[in-house]
């Protein structure tokens, strides 16, 4: 299908972008990589009257490691989290995520501020930014925010976001310390989006046992989550085989799942806890 | 796809709670994006809603019809609505507990959809049934309250 008739007006700058924002309202769409909004819109599902194409500022695609923190700017491309250096030795599991979205053509054009903007539920990176307690900067009429992960996805394609503010960064501070961190997904098939996909972090102490861990679960629910109950039965554990599973059971508890015709909602639950624990198992061996 | 669930009317009487929802002029409060319910020759409503999850905006025109009333206990209801993005069914039945605490509403029903935003969409029309289920209990809640 061919999409409704729009309006198309380039961003020369990133206040501008808010300004116009505030100007159109409901009304008006970002446009940074397109490859979630563009097909939404070719099947009529979005019909925007204006996009603000915010694609074109140089300034947005970065990524910088200072201090212990890495910021990515927002439109920084799959490809170039996929393959940068930084990310593959300090938060390996966004490299992965990153490499496990869609196909080259997608992770070439994509950014990451426009897939976690969209909030997909079988997005991939909000798994990982959970895991991470990454934080996301957003900027509007009124300056800048910083939005901890854990409350910027609200819901199905929901986010915290204002409806004039744009997202303008991601900062991590990964853990500096004998830490390890994977991303493991089950794709659908055609499309590449999570049916379920399992982010994990996990850092050991001078004794051997499990300091601290995180995990991050997507595809499953009407947004991303973090499996506390499975963090709770880990910590200050010596992990084994039989720990891992016991928590890992735990991984969808109290969680209302997804169902459609790729997977009932029984199905992703149990995907939730296999998964958790098959990426655990790995950012474990990745100790180091 | 089915859709289960329950909401707890804390402190409100099943009295308050079945007007409320048996009656269309009140619902039509808490519908999201519903303008109006307008009464049909074969007793259901026809209505349109401007309906919206994210990026994803569509008008639909519908019809709403509640059957096998069982006063205060429990209901069936037929929703269809279709608009450009494709259209989507649902059948349910509302049931409402009496507990010490309020009242528990509990629903279940199945939700399909077909047309462009069962193509791209499918995946989430669970959840955004879930989404406008609670949007809509919460907002009753809060007028009852």
């Amino acid at each position: 299908m061919i999409s409704q008739e729009f309006d198309y007006t380039v961003a020369t700058s990133l206040s501008e972008a808010v300004g116009l924002l505030q100007k159109h309202g409901d009304k008006a769409k970002l446009l940074a990589g397109g490859h979630s909004l563009i097909p939404m819109m070719k099947l009529r599902l979005a019909t925007p009257g204006l996009l603000i194409d915010i694609g074109r500022l140089p300034e947005l695609t970065y990524i910088n490691e200072e201090g212990g923190t890495i910021r990515i700017g927002a439109l920084t491309t799959h490809q170039l989290i996929e393959t940068s250096e930084v990310l593959n030795r300090r938060c390996r599991s966004l490299a992965e995520a990153a490499g496990l979205i869609g196909d080259i053509q997608v992770r070439n054009k994509g950014t990451i501020a426009g897939s976690i903007a969209h909030a997909d539920p079988a997005a991939d990176y909000p798994a990982t930014l959970l895991a991470f307690d990454a934080s996301i900067v957003a900027l509007g009429p009124k300056g800048e925010r910083t939005i901890p992960a854990s409350q910027f996805f609200v819901d199905m394609m929901t986010t915290a976001l204002q409806a004039n503010e744009i997202v303008r960064e991601i900062r991590i501070t990964p853990r500096s310390g004998k830490a390890g961190s994977a991303y493991l997904k089950m794709a659908q098939k055609a499309s590449g989006f999570a049916i379920c996909g399992a982010s994990a972090n996990v850092e050991l102490d001078g004794s051997g046992a499990i300091g601290s861990v995180s995990i991050g679960i997507t595809g499953v629910a009407n947004r991303a989550f973090r499996a506390t109950e499975t963090e709770k039965a880990l910590i200050g554990q010596k992990p084994s085989a039989t720990l891992l599973r016991s928590a890992c059971e735990k991984a969808s508890n109290g969680v209302t799942a997804l169902e459609d015709i790729h997977a009932s909602a029984d199905y992703r639950l149990d995907l939730a806890r296999i998964y958790a624990r098959r990426a655990l198992e790995k950012a474990l061996e990745r100790v180091s | 796809m089915k859709i289960e669930g329950q909401f707890l009317f804390e402190n409100i009487s099943n009295d308050a709670v079945w007007s409320f929802l048996t009656d269309p002029d009140r619902i039509v409060l808490c519908l999201p994006g519903c303008e109006k319910l307008i009464p049909a020759a074969d007793g259901s409503y026809d209505m349109t809603m401007t309906f919206g999850v994210g990026a994803i905006r569509g008008k639909f025109t519908g019809n709403i019809r509640l059957h096998d009333i069982h006063p205060t206990t429990d209901y069936g209801m037929t929703v269809s609505g279709s608009g450009a993005v494709g259209f989507v069914k649902g059948e349910g039945t509302v049931r409402l507990n009496t507990s010490g605490y309020g009242t528990q509403v509990i629903y279940s029903g199945d939700v399909s959809a077909g047309g462009p935003i069962a193509s791209l969409g499918q995946r989430m029309i669970s959840g955004a049934a879930r989404m406008v289920i609670d949007q809509f209990f919460k907002c009753v809640f809060e007028k009852l309250r």
